[in-house]
């Protein structure tokens, strides 16, 4: 069934992305190295295992992501990107459980012995069935991982392209700091998750960076659905803003009960706020969500031409708007497909080492660079959420709702 | 009335009765003598329906009742008061008798709670104080009260004259007369075997499980064995 | 007998949170930012805790044994009130007594399904009480296959159509007290004093009441006495279930999130709750539920949030050297 559906989904990419490509071929903006590295020699197809959450909770991402992928193989492939060679995707289901994962990246690794891999989509997936494809020397590139420290964790056979919350962090509470004007912050967290705690230290860092003052911080714990006595702490010291590292469980109660309790500034949020359904009226916290500040990697208002040019046919072809996570999953198939173009190479150590030399690389996240550690690099979007929207932070938009 | 036939019961290895039979005749009384550990309490509470026979049959009013479960016998009017004065400590008296009357819907319990107060005065005057806080005597007539409040057609007693002084012992007694008096058959187990003989019509002698001796009570009061081993 | 149920209350809130307030502000010179908020936020948590407790608190007295699926019951009636508003369209003022009830009727199951074998074999109280722990496990297998495990809440519109908000703003604002409270806090903390008034009167009042205590204090006179024990089991396992439903409902109402692990969090504190206010003392339970909700509120408020849980063992530890059987335990008979 699910294979019948991929089936008929690629199907339906052909037909409309091949008179979509052709017309494109010829305009100005352009994803991918085609001046910086010759067309590569290779011949036939190279296989590119895909593994996402198609299944389960985090499918809600996972299938976003395949489609993304394949509308990017097609252009690669039918714009001759890798000269004669083809790229074919050979796409596995990762469910949202680790065992699943790692069957699926067992399975491409060793049946179908492909040199590259995109996905897992949930970090700790990527943190179980990764190491599978490091010890077979197979390359890993992660478009949706956003934890802390899974380049060391994992090994040097592991790059992404999905900024870990201390890549996304600094950015955006520089931006908010100086739209927002901030002085004095309250800082609350779940001191009893690796995730959240992590994602708190670094607000501190940022927030020190950029001369905010922390006037209280508040803990709670994972699983905490009253955080009535430690909003009152806060609020009565009346704050610019409230930073929040938390879980998307737990942000929904906190965020109405912040609300009930009469605070209307900003919250600024770690990845967790993150998640469509936080402003969900149904699901979410709705009307409380306004006001939210939260770091991304991409925000479909994001004025970049390539950007708008892959808003613009994503939507033509599954009728819905692209997120983050599907650019992140089309930028990243082109970024394999440049590894594979400058190395003139389908070996994953070779591949791995063109693209771990990537910089200034234009794609719709924006100017794409590995650091010196191997770290993803491109400027993260401040985004405030307006009438249950994401939107990019401008002041305009922080006074409409803040007022001022 | 009440006929029981080679009644058999066991605590898991240990027999305690060992296949009785005796009958109770309307309107009278009739007592089960014993020594300690002969089975009187276990009958009662085989009859009642809080021990499960291993064998043998027990009719009441001609319906087989074996091993029917203990609050549907006692509201077909065959009821006990237990050993050892099990009133309600926690409640009070006046509790204490309603709770006699948990089953009854009749417009009568009230009336019927006057009557047990008119009967037992000092109960009468405790009635909104704790069960728990009445003397051996008070809760013993509380016990026999509400059992008369759930208006038995055959009343059980076990030992209702255990742990009491001479004079209230002789009280008790005189109670089970007047009820006898208003009708209703009673089952007295006794280990004051004197008392019980005076009172009863009929008696049985029940020794390690078995009825060893039957006879009218003024026959065994003769017997010199009885004379021997319970009223010497 | 009922004013002094309201007394106890106050002794609570007054032992929890004013002394530690008056202590902290006037010895330490430790300010409370708020004390009327906190208050106010302590009597929600408070009486969902003891709303919670009591369920556990009545079939202790009954059985004089822990139902350790009382947790899992909650979850239950919590997530069929839910389920009630959101598939069934239901308001919530039928969607809160369809949670009550449907956790009456899943606790009742849970005593048909874990305890009624056992007690008809007369097996040992720790083989009921591991039993159910197994059913509390099989509930919550059941919800996360039924519910799945993500997050889920009371949408607000329903929340919003409670009477006297409708076109009101969400919050309302006691100008004097500086005090923020939504009109369903308000519910969240009358709802559960008049159960619990009910349940007083039920117990110390009512026929079917006065039969509860009786096989509490003892099974073969209430048997003696016609009384049908088994048929008291399951009424009150069904009670039991009807407070922790609404417990389920309200605690998904104040705090707008239910996971189906949402009774693991409680069940720990209802214990203590229970431990605290004395075994199986329904009053008790109503007592302690109130202590250690102002106990971790004024943890949280004098600035040591993360210490609240080891304030409150501390506290039962202290509470129990002085008083071995609980604040309000007797014999660990039912006392109403
Ligand atoms: N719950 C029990 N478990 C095991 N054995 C029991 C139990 N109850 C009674 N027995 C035994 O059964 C026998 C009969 O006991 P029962 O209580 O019927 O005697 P009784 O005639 O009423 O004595 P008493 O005059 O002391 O009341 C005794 O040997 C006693 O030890
Ligand atoms: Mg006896």
């Amino acid at each position: 069934m699910q294979k019948l559906r991929s089936l008929l989904i690629l199907f339906v990419v052909i037909a409309v992305s091949l008179p979509l490509t052709i017309s494109a071929q010829d305009e100005a903006p352009q994803i991918g190295f085609w001046e910086e590295c010759e067309t590569p020699t290779l011949t036939g197809d190279i296989n590119l295992g895909v593994v996402f959450s198609l299944t389960g909770g985090a499918a809600i991402y996972g299938n976003p992501q395949l489609q993304a992928v394949q509308m990017a193989v097609e252009e690669i492939n039918d714009s001759d990107y890798l000269g004669e060679a083809n790229l074919v995707a050979i796409v596995e289901d990762g469910g949202t459980d680790v065992e699943t994962s790692i069957s699926a990246m067992t399975k491409l690794v060793e049946e179908d012995q492909v040199p590259v891999v995109i996905g897992p989509t949930l970090s700790n997936q990527a943190l179980s069935a990764d190491p599978i494809a490091q010890d077979a020397g197979v390359l890993v590139l992660g478009v949706s991982n956003t934890r802390s420290n899974l380049e060391t964790d994992i090994g040097d056979f592991y790059l992404r392209n999905s900024l870990p919350e201390a890549k996304v962090i600094p950015g955006t509470v520089a931006q908010a700091t100086e739209i927002l004007g901030l002085e004095n912050v309250a800082v609350m967290y779940s001191d009893n998750d690796e995730f959240t705690v992590s994602g708190y230290e670094v607000f501190v860092e940022a927030l020190e960076a950029n001369g905010v003052n922390i006037v209280a911080t508040e803990t709670f714990a994972t699983g905490d659905t009253d955080f009535n006595a430690q909003l009152t702490n806060i609020i009565a010291l009346n704050p610019d803003a409230i930073v929040v590292s938390a879980l998307a469980a737990e942000i929904v109660p906190l965020l109405q009960q912040t609300r009930n309790l009469g605070y209307t500034g900003p919250i600024i949020g770690g990845n967790g706020f993150n998640t469509p359904g936080i402003a969900s009226p149904d699901t979410g916290a709705g009307e409380s969500a306004n006001g939210v500040i939260v770091g991304g990697a991409w925000n479909i208002a994001k004025q970049n031409e390539l950007s708008l040019a892959f808003s613009e046919k994503y939507e033509a072809e599954y009728g819905a708007a692209p997120d983050q996570f599907s650019v992140q999953a089309y930028t990243g198939a082109w970024m394999i497909a440049t590894g594979i173009r400058c190395a003139d190479s389908t070996e994953s150590a070779a591949v791995r080492d063109a693209l771990k030399g990537l910089k200034d690389f234009n794609s719709p996240l924006g100017s794409f660079s590995f650091d010196d550690d191997g770290l993803p690099e491109h400027e993260p979007v401040a985004q405030i959420i307006v009438d249950g929207q994401y939107r990019v932070l401008t002041s305009e938009e922080a006074a409409a709702v803040f007022g001022e | 009335m009440l006929v029981v036939e080679d009644l058999q019961v066991g605590y898991g290895a240990i027999i305690a009765l060992r296949g009785i039979s005796f009958k109770v005749e309307s309107g009278q009384v009739v007592t089960l003598i014993g020594a300690n550990g002969a089975g009187k309490s276990t009958t009662l509470n085989t009859l009642s329906g809080l021990l499960k026979p291993r064998a043998g049959r027990i009719l009441f009013e001609n319906v087989d009742i074996t091993g029917k479960r203990a609050d549907v016998i006692s509201q077909k009017g065959l009821v006990q008061v237990p050993e050892g004065r099990l009133i309600i400590a926690p409640m009070t008296v006046q509790e204490n008798l309603e709770m006699g009357a948990y089953k009854r819907t009749d417009s009568e319990i009230n009336s019927d709670i006057q009557q047990v107060f008119e009967r037992f005065p000092r109960l009468g005057e405790r009635r909104k104080q704790k069960a728990g806080s009445l003397s051996g005597g008070e809760q013993q007539m509380l016990a026999v009260g509400r059992a008369l409040m759930m208006r038995p057609k055959l009343i059980m007693l076990d030992e209702p004259s255990m742990g009491l002084a001479p004079m209230l012992v002789n009280e008790v007694f005189s109670i089970i007369r007047t009820i006898k008096a208003q009708g209703t058959t009673i089952l007295l187990v006794e280990q004051n075997a004197r008392k019980a003989l005076q009172v009863a019509d009929y008696a049985y002698v029940l020794e390690r499980g078995s009825i060893v001796k039957e006879g009218s009570a003024a026959a065994l009061q003769a017997d010199e064995e009885v004379i021997q081993a319970y009223l010497g | 007998m009922n004013l002094r149920t309201l007394f106890y209350v106050l002794s609570a809130i007054f032992l929890g949170f004013l002394i530690p307030y008056l202590i902290a502000t006037y010895l330490f010179n430790k300010e409370v930012l708020s004390p009327e908020q906190q208050l106010a936020n302590a009597m929600w948590r408070g009486s969902i805790y003891s709303l919670f407790a009591l369920g556990y608190a009545l079939i202790f007295s009954i059985l004089g044994l822990l139902n350790l699926a009382h947790s899992s019951v909650f979850m239950w009636g919590g997530y069929i009130g839910l389920m009630s508003v959101l598939k069934l369209d239901m308001p919530i003022w039928v969607a809160m007594p369809v949670g009550m009830i449907g956790g009456g009727l899943v606790a009742v199951s849970v005593d048909v399904i874990a305890f009624m074998p056992l007690r008809r074999r007369n097996a040992p109280r720790i083989s009921q009480l591991i039993s159910s722990i197994g059913a509390s496990v099989i509930l919550l297998s059941l919800a996360t296959l039924i519910f799945s495990s993500t997050p889920k809440r009371f949408p607000q519109d329903s929340i919003d159509a409670l009477p006297g908000t409708a076109d009101k703003p969400l919050t309302w604002l006691l100008d004097n007290a500086n005090v923020r409270i939504t009109p369903i806090q308000i519910a969240i903390f009358v709802i559960p004093i008049v159960l619990m008034f009910l349940l007083e009167y039920m117990v110390n009042s009512l026929k079917i009441g006065k039969a509860m205590r009786v096989v509490a204090f003892n099974q073969r006179i209430a048997r003696l006495l016609s009384i049908n024990v088994g048929n008291i089991f399951a009424f009150t396992f069904f009670l039991s279930g009807v407070l922790a439903g609404a417990a389920g409902v309200l605690q998904g109402l104040a705090f707008n999130s239910m996971t189906p692990y949402m009774g693991a969090t409680v069940a720990l504190k209802g214990l203590t709750v229970i431990v605290l206010g004395g075994l199986g003392n329904i009053r008790g339970a109503v007592v302690g539920g109130f202590l250690v909700a102002n106990i971790e509120i004024m943890s949280i408020a004098l600035g040591y949030g993360w210490l609240s849980d080891a304030v409150v063992f501390s506290s039962l530890f202290l509470i129990l050297l002085v008083r071995p059987q609980g604040l309000l335990g007797e014999s660990g008979k039912m006392r109403a």
